[in-house]
C-alpha cells in the first residue's frame, strides 16, 4: 500500500510513473478509500472556518531587508516575490 | 550627544527594519494562495504535519510551473528523494492499520492535488508574470524541495 501511494503521487506530480502492480489494490480497499474519501470531503466543507492562519486580510505584510521585490506575512509564514510564491523566500526568511 | 547620535542612526535604524502593513490590500494571487493553502491545512489536519504539507504545497507548485510555464520539468530522481523524505518510513506505514494507511493515501492525494489545481488556477490569473516568478526561483539552486530539472 505504500509502495502505491508513492506510485500515485508520481503519476500525478513527476514526467513518467511506473504502472501500478496488479495485486497493489483489491476492491475493500477501494471501497474504503471511498468512504474515506467522501468523509473528508464532507468534512471539509462542513468544517467551522476558524482557522485564520492563512487569510491574508488580517495578517500583517513585511517586506524583508535584502529580498527586494518580497512580502512576506507573519502569521502565515509565507513568502511572495512579486506576488508569487516563493519557496526560497519563504525559507530564507521564515527557516 | 545622544540627541546627536539619535539624529544620525535613525535613519540607519530605520532602514534595516522590514517595513510592515495590514494586509488588506494583497493581490490576487496572494489571496488566492492564501485560499488554498488554508482548505489545503484542513484537510490535512490530524493526518499530516505542517512540514509534510509544506512539502505537497512546493511539489505541487512546481509541477504547475511545468503544466504552465516553457522551460520547466520535472528530474524524477529528485522528485522522488523528495517526497520519500516526506513520506512515512515503511515501519511507520506498516504500524498503521488499513483504514490508517488509505486515509494518509487519500489525505496525501487530496492536499496535492489542492495544491496543483490552486496553483493552476492562480497561474492562470497572469500567466506571463506567474513564470517570471517561477525563473526567478529556479535561479536560487538552494531552494527547498527542489524537484525541477536543471
Amino acid at each position: 500500500m505504500r509502495r502505491l501511494s508513492l506510485i500515485l503521487a508520481t503519476a500525478l506530480v513527476a514526467t513518467s510513473a511506473n504502472p501500478p502492480p496488479a495485486m497493489a489494490d483489491k476492491k475493500s480497499d477501494a471501497v474504503v478509500a471511498g468512504a474515506i474519501i467522501g468523509a473528508l470531503i464532507a468534512g471539509a466543507v462542513n468544517k467551522n472556518r476558524t482557522n485564520n492562519r492563512f487569510n491574508y486580510a488580517t495578517d500583517t505584510a513585511f517586506y524583508p531587508v535584502g529580498l527586494p521585490g518580497t512580502t512576506c506575512y507573519t502569521r502565515a509564514r509565507t513568502c511572495y516575490q512579486r506576488g508569487n510564491y516563493s519557496a526560497w523566500a519563504t525559507q530564507r526568511v521564515f527557516g | 550627544m545622544t540627541t546627536i547620535l539619535l539624529r544620525v542612526l535613525a535613519p540607519v535604524m530605520l532602514a534595516a527594519l522590514p517595513l510592515t502593513a495590514l494586509a488588506e490590500d494583497a493581490p490576487l494571487s496572494i489571496t488566492m494562495d492564501g485560499a488554498v493553502a488554508l482548505n489545503a491545512s484542513i484537510l490535512a489536519e490530524g493526518t499530516l504535519s505542517e512540514a509534510q504539507v509544506q512539502v505537497l504545497k512546493d511539489v505541487a507548485h512546481q509541477k504547475a510551473v511545468v503544466l504552465t510555464c516553457d522551460g520547466f520539468a520535472i528530474d524524477d530522481a529528485r522528485f522522488s528523494r523528495v517526497f520519500e523524505a516526506a513520506y512515512p518510513t515503511d515501519a511507520e506505514f506498516a504500524a498503521l492499520d488499513e483504514a490508517g494507511q488509505v486515509q494518509l493515501r487519500a489525505v496525501m492525494m487530496l492536499v496535492l492535488g489542492t495544491f496543483l489545481g490552486g496553483n493552476l488556477a492562480i497561474a492562470s490569473t497572469d500567466a506571463e508574470a506567474w513564470c517570471a516568478s517561477a525563473t526567478e526561483e529556479k535561479a536560487q539552486a538552494d531552494a527547498p524541495n527542489r524537484v525541477w530539472a536543471d
